[in-house]
């Protein structure tokens, strides 16, 4: 009987205890090679799992019943004393040569249920190589190692988060081309202070602003207005002018303001604001914020807004009392949440006075009529001013637009000229390497 | 201590006031320093923004908000039984601090999500869609009297464009047939969707130029004022 190594498969005489190729462990292992289709099955197996011969040593002439009851086994443990050579050499039957199985033969296909896999015990045995040693890091890991726990445990910078984008394509100015555009913007800004009120003249209140004069200045005395104070001091610049403007023009009409902040920040920005505006202190006053919220809105609307975060509300005012509703915003959701929340409940359209940044999404609502009226701060202060004579103040800020237009304008044409003055030189270096390369084939 | 608040209260307030401009001053200086590039004075200025501004959003809200609604609910807890519950209801989001996963914390969190998005939803449809949509239909109201044909011009303009922007957000092109035919004309339009897209985000940006150079101007003319005090303070007087 012949047996075969698992590790290098090198087939052997049943009995032997280490393989001769690999020095394998087989006192405890065999694959038995089939005497008639050479197919290796377990050593376990009593019939080939191919053909269903007989293995072993034990096994009888094919035929015998009473073969079934030698255990193949035992061909493992008990050596055969003359082994016989191994059959490598030995040329497969063909099928036709192989025994007929014979039905009068008990085969119990049940038998070798123990190991219905022929691989099954050799993957059991512990016979797979040993763990590797662990991997001590080199000089490389221990660099990186270290870096990253430098990285890890280092304060921050405050250049931390710093991020430089260079643009790859198109005009880039030159730093100092750059710093000049600095330069210039800030002189442009600084324009006013040196030439108070130069070009207020030409300033021409537009109908909308005219519109809005015209209503403050019809509004019954005493009557009551509602301003919606959604700005904090980052766009004060901007927004301030223009709110003492429209504070200043109502406290003339002895309106009854009340003031509503949005946010905590704009309610400081409302009470700077007022304080600064050296007025009657019953005319306006500052009853709190409502969180911008749609809970928020939508208590307005209903009135309730002692309820939430004006607690010196006093006595409430239905929305639909107020003569007179502005919005004072910095964004267009201060506005779109009055349209959403407000209008549809009380048909209360407000004027909204914005940024000039949110003016432009904020068109759609004038069009369809939601809006009253609607104004960028940066333009209509000055118009607002002209128009109802308050005192200039954003009037006097006219040439710094002036000058921002002229800024605008050399930003625009200066990297289109160095662009077209790139382009030119292309094209010339293009042409000259067109020229040198015909001179080299003339 | 109250011999350092006894100290700082003999200070007039004209001096707290011109110390208070004055650090304006020295910090709207060292956010302008950001043009002659990063600089620790700039990130500091920053830095001192965001927290300043966090901290007076809490302040104000303790003294706006909440500390009233403690007065009211001690002053007469069974007339202002309700601030209670929204105290309760307060401070089981603290919960959601102290582990978020803990489910006492999402009672409020569902409360407002729920409602806020109910409003919201609301909102949109009976304050945005639904008119503007009539709008859309009815024709573009533009400001003052216009002639008639100018309204339908308009609204026939709007559609257009309205078009051509949706146009340009098609990116499937099928390879053949009379779809790839039809995707092909659809991109087409969205090229002109797209000048469109950039025309109005170029109108948003000049906009924000605006705003934001009107902000300059007044930060400036801040800066120059302030200036302009202190050097008629120090000058000499008659």
């Amino acid at each position: 009987m012949t047996i075969a190594c698992p590790v290098c498969r090198s087939r052997h005489a049943d009995g032997i205890a280490t393989c001769p190729e690999c020095g394998h462990d087989l006192s405890a292992l065999h694959f038995r090679v089939c005497p008639s289709c050479s197919a290796l099955s377990a050593a376990g197996q009593r019939r080939c799992h191919r053909c269903f011969a007989l293995l072993g040593a034990g096994a009888p002439p094919q035929g015998s019943p009473d073969t079934a009851a030698t255990p193949a086994v035992a061909a493992v443990d008990a050596p055969e004393p003359q082994p016989s050579p191994p059959d490598i050499a030995a040329p497969a039957p063909s099928w036709a040569d192989l025994p007929a199985i014979r039905r009068d033969v008990p085969l119990d296909p049940l038998a070798d249920i123990g190991a219905p896999l022929a691989l099954a015990r050799a993957m059991a045995q512990p016979h797979r190589a040993a763990l590797l040693p662990p991997h001590e890091p080199g000089d490389a890991e221990r660099f990186d190692a270290e870096l990253l726990g430098r990285i890890a445990a280092e304060p921050p910078s405050f250049a931390e988060g710093a991020r430089h984008l260079r643009w790859q394509g198109g005009v880039q100015l030159h730093p100092a081309l750059r710093a000049l555009f600095y330069l210039l913007l800030l002189a442009a800004a600084a324009v006013p202070l040196f030439s108070p009120g130069l070009g207020s003249a030409w300033v021409q209140p537009r109908a909308a602003v005219r519109t809005l004069v015209d209503t403050v200045t019809t509004l019954p005395v005493g009557a009551q207005v509602l301003l919606v104070w959604g700005y904090d001091a980052g766009y004060g610049g901007e927004m301030d002018p223009l709110a003492r403007a429209v504070l200043g023009h109502l406290a003339q009409r002895q309106a009854q303001v009340d003031v509503i902040a949005l946010a905590p920040a704009s309610l400081g920005q409302a009470h700077q604001t007022v304080a600064g505006l050296d007025l009657d202190a019953g005319d306006i006053a500052v009853r709190g914020y409502v969180p911008v919220s749609e809970a928020g809105w939508r208590l307005l609307a209903d009135g309730a807004v002692a309820a939430l975060g004006a607690p010196n509300a006093g006595e409430s005012v239905a929305i639909g009392d107020y003569a007179l509703v502005l919005i004072l915003g910095d964004s267009a959701a201060a506005v779109r949440g009055w349209i959403e929340q407000v209008t549809p409940y009380t048909g209360v359209s407000p004027y909204a006075l914005v940024t000039a940044r949110s003016e432009a999404s904020l068109w759609p609502y004038l069009a369809s009529g939601q809006l009253r009226g609607l104004l960028g701060a940066a333009w209509a202060a000055p118009e607002y001013e002209a128009a109802s004579g308050a005192q200039a103040d954003a009037l006097l800020r006219v040439s710094g637009l002036a000058g921002l237009t002229l800024v605008v304008v050399l930003m625009a044409v200066m990297p289109m000229s160095a662009r077209g003055s790139r382009g030119t030189s292309r094209r010339m270096a293009g042409k000259s390497a067109q020229l040198g390369a015909g001179g080299s084939r003339r | 201590m109250n011999a350092v608040g006894g100290g700082l209260g003999a200070i007039s307030p004209g001096v707290w006031a011109l110390a208070g401009e004055w650090l304006a001053v020295l910090l709207t200086l060292a956010i302008f320093s950001r043009l002659l590039g990063e600089n620790i004075l700039s990130r500091l200025a920053q830095h001192l923004f965001v927290g300043v501004a966090a901290g007076y959003a809490v302040g104000m809200a303790w003294l706006h908000v909440l500390w009233p609604r403690v007065q009211l609910l001690l002053g007469n807890p069974f007339e202002h039984w309700h601030i209670a519950l929204f105290v309760a209801l307060g401070l089981l989001l603290l919960a959601r601090g102290v582990r978020p996963t803990l489910p006492i914390g999402d009672a409020p969190v569902s409360i407002l999500l729920g409602v806020g998005a109910g409003l919201a939803l609301v909102g949109t449809l009976r304050g945005t869609l639904g008119p503007q949509a009539v709008a859309a239909i009815g024709g573009t109201a533009l400001p003052g009297s216009r002639p008639p044909w100018l309204v339908v011009a308009s609204t026939a303009l709007t559609a257009l464009a309205t078009l051509l922007t949706l146009a340009a957000f098609h990116f499937h092109r099928r390879p053949s047939g009379v779809l790839g035919g039809l995707d092909r004309i659809v991109q087409a339009l969205g090229a002109v969707g797209r000048r469109l897209v950039l025309l109005a985000m170029g109108a948003v940006l000049a906009g924000a130029w605006l705003a934001f150079f009107a902000a300059l101007q007044g930060r400036i003319g801040f800066v120059y004022e302030a200036i302009h005090r202190l050097l008629a303070a120090m000058g000499p007087r008659p």
